[in-house]
């Protein structure tokens, strides 16, 4: 069911009532079933092109990581934003946005590369701040399943 | 033993022959000998434009590094070099170096030790004064220091204030004939401000225009209400400018106090958010403008009052180009102080017109302010900042750092008592804190959710002629050149050069740390250099040889 996920987009608050009535375990499994990591990084597993996810319990309330998953475009953090830039060569790229100033553009692709673009070889871009993970068809207990898993993750101390 | 005689007669002999190395005569024309930089903003008028012509819209491209110095005090240079044949000066913290302008290589430091407490925030400085053969250095912690420019060693160092009562210097001192003019600021301590003039050879006080009242028969002290007068504020934090034709030095002021929270003191609070014209030989007030009546956004007129004459309506006219934190760019008449235009230059949502005065009239929707953050643009930011802005007479532009599409939630609470040397804002409370959503980071920002940019404006009609467009708002001065360059900076480190009549990119350089000085231009051997700090060091730019 979350196998058309793209960029999952999570945020802050403090509701913890609701993570507690999911069922964590069943929430790991969705998400490894799902194809979440196709696009989402948790420890050491699934990909960079999406908000990692590895202490997203420490970052944002399970009310906020419930909106969403049911309603991915109701917030999209700034850092989480992609960009869609359109070269010179008519080639386009998009990827998650890590920085831009007035002489450069520089992401993470859909292949995880880094990528940096002088403006002076730009034609165009644009900060995509929707659409950027479809809405998943979830039961609500597979919603609070999930939630009650991302909660858990709390991330562990840095090497 | 001949020769042994002879020597020290022969060094004697030149040393005497020496001319000043700096005179009044030649600040006052400073435009004369552009190969120097003779004072913050290159020229009494404020214009920070170089008249050197060697670097040109077809080969600054080809500019190259030439140097590094990085300070003892790894702090964020803010401040600008002066050069004066070939030698370039700065300092940094507690120290000030004479360095050689086409090596970088130092001929001498002085050191003094000021105490890093006596600066709340990072230990910046904006910058040195010269006259004869003498540095001026007016440090964080109140003292006014003499350094023999030859030699580094110290002549005199008077202490101007106690630094513990809440003031610091942070300006660079203006040489105006025999006096050095500056004031100092307060930091939101409340302490009331001033601009004072200062022999040159003992330090001693000439005259003092106080910014904020001391006493009851000051006339701005019908603009407070109560006591509140005592906590004035009103600092100085940016160098002014002098007319030699009507003697006038003008000096912007920062906010009264306390700073977001106007409650404690109804009334316009004079002279905070202005301008004020001194007489140079006396101090006296001749005319004042207050940008901000009744400041609580943090509205400091902290930018460079920049002096031209320009042709206004089909007469010449001495004016007073101001592109103020407040979001509006102003044209006052210099010699009377009457105001003539003031047009917004950003985005703003604080005032809807002007009066006949010249007085702004506030939106209802801000004023009285309520209590938890409304939102304002441009933000307490500002539209600009303190950092330089430049008046190319090639050009006929005015260019200004500005933030547009800023804005945000302007935090009042209560400002509690007001205690010796401890900040006293009326900040900080709902709106400090922003109810919603924060905004977006820098890096990820849409043009709508704000942006900085290069802005260059007609004085004449207070039209935008262009813009530098840049993600981030930045804290570089401007610098024009007689060869229409203009070159400024970026807080993600980009340095770069624009043709400054039309804004277009022809050069840059990323120096890995923020721009947050005004970069300057000197020639040594006929060959033009540009210099500018980015984060803790200073950076030399020549064309290649």
């Amino acid at each position: 069911m979350l196998q058309s996920l793209g960029v999952c987009v999570l945020a802050l608050a403090a509701a913890p009532l609701f993570a507690q009535s999911g069922d964590a375990a069943k929430g790991k499994a969705l998400i490894a079933s799902s194809g979440c990591t196709g696009c989402h990084r948790i420890g050491d597993q699934g990909s960079r092109t999406g908000p990692d996810l590895s202490e997203i319990g420490d970052k944002r309330t399970a009310e906020k990581l419930k909106t969403s998953l049911v309603d991915p475009d109701e917030e999209v953090l700034p850092e989480n934003r992609y960009v869609s830039v359109v070269l010179k060569d008519g080639s386009t790229v998009r990827g998650r946005i890590l920085n831009h100033d007035a002489m450069s553009v520089q992401l993470i692709d859909t292949k995880q590369d880094l990528r940096s673009f002088q403006t002076s070889a730009i034609k165009g871009y644009t900060i995509l701040t929707k659409g950027l993970m479809p809405k998943p068809q979830l039961s609500d207990e597979q919603v609070a399943d999930i939630v009650a898993y991302l909660s858990s993750l709390k991330g562990t101390e840095a090497p | 033993m001949k020769l042994g005689v002879l020597r020290p007669l022969v060094f004697f002999s030149l040393a005497g022959l020496l001319p000043a190395q700096v005179t009044y005569d030649q600040i006052l024309h400073a435009n004369r000998e552009p190969q120097n930089w003779l004072t913050y903003s290159g020229g009494y008028a404020g214009q920070r434009y170089s008249g050197l012509t060697a670097l040109t819209r077809a080969n600054v491209g080809n500019l190259e590094l030439k140097w590094v110095y990085h300070p003892k005090y790894p702090d964020k240079m803010e401040a600008t070099p002066l050069v004066v044949d070939g030698v370039l000066y700065t300092v940094q913290n507690s120290e000030v170096v004479a360095v050689d302008a086409v090596s970088g290589r130092a001929f001498w430091t002085f050191h003094y030790a000021v105490p890093p407490e006596s600066n709340a925030y990072v230990m910046v400085v904006k910058g040195l004064a010269i006259s004869g053969h003498t540095l001026y250095w007016a440090s964080y912690d109140g003292h006014l220091i003499a350094i023999d420019s030859k030699t580094g060693k110290g002549i005199w160092n008077k202490t101007i204030f106690d630094w513990r009562k809440g003031y610091q210097f942070n300006v660079a001192p203006l040489v105006v004939k025999d006096m050095l003019i500056l004031g100092p600021a307060t930091n939101e301590r409340g302490m009331n401000c001033w601009v004072a003039a200062y022999d040159l050879k003992t330090g001693q006080e000439r005259w003092r225009f106080y910014t904020a009242p001391v006493a009851p028969e000051d006339p701005a002290f019908k603009t407070w209400t109560g006591d509140s007068w005592k906590r004035g504020g009103s600092p100085i934090w940016v160098t002014g400018s002098y007319d030699p034709e009507t003697n006038l030095t003008f000096w912007g002021t920062g906010n009264p106090n306390p700073g977001w929270n106007g409650d404690p003191r109804p009334g316009d609070n004079l002279y905070s958010d202005s301008v004020v014209a001194l007489d140079a030989d006396t101090g006296t007030l001749k005319w004042h403008y207050q940008f901000t009546p009744h400041d609580e956004f943090d509205w400091d007129s902290v930018q460079v009052p920049v002096l031209t004459d320009i042709d206004w309506q089909g007469k010449p006219r001495k004016v007073m180009l101001w592109a103020n934190r407040n979001g509006f760019f102003y044209v006052l008449d210099r010699t009377t102080g009457q105001f003539l235009r003031g047009k917004a230059f950003v985005k703003q949502n604080w005032n809807v017109g002007f009066d006949e005065g010249g007085r702004p009239i506030k939106s209802s929707a801000l004023a009285p302010k309520p209590m938890g953050g409304p939102h304002v643009e441009p933000g307490t930011q500002g539209g600009t900042n303190w950092y330089s802005p430049a008046f190319s007479p090639s050009t006929g532009l005015f260019y200004v750092s500005a933030w547009d599409n800023y804005g945000g939630p302007s935090g009042k609470s209560d400002p509690g008592t007001w205690v010796e040397n401890e900040r006293y804002m009326g900040a900080g409370g709902v709106g400090g804190r922003g109810g919603g959503r924060r905004p977006a980071a820098i890096g990820y920002r849409t043009e709508a959710e704000g942006y900085g940019a290069v802005r260059a404006l007609d004085p004449k009609t207070g039209e935008k002629k262009w813009d530098y467009k840049m993600v981030d708002y930045t804290e570089s001065g401007i610098l024009t050149t007689a060869s229409d360059l203009l070159f400024s900076g970026g807080k993600e480190g980009n340095f770069f050069a624009l043709d400054a009549r039309n804004g277009s990119l022809l050069w840059s350089v990323n120096l890995g740390g923020t721009v947050a000085s005004g970069p300057i231009s000197y020639a040594v051997n006929n060959r033009q250099y540009v210099a500018v700090c980015a984060d803790t060091a200073m950076y030399v730019f020549g064309l290649p040889e």
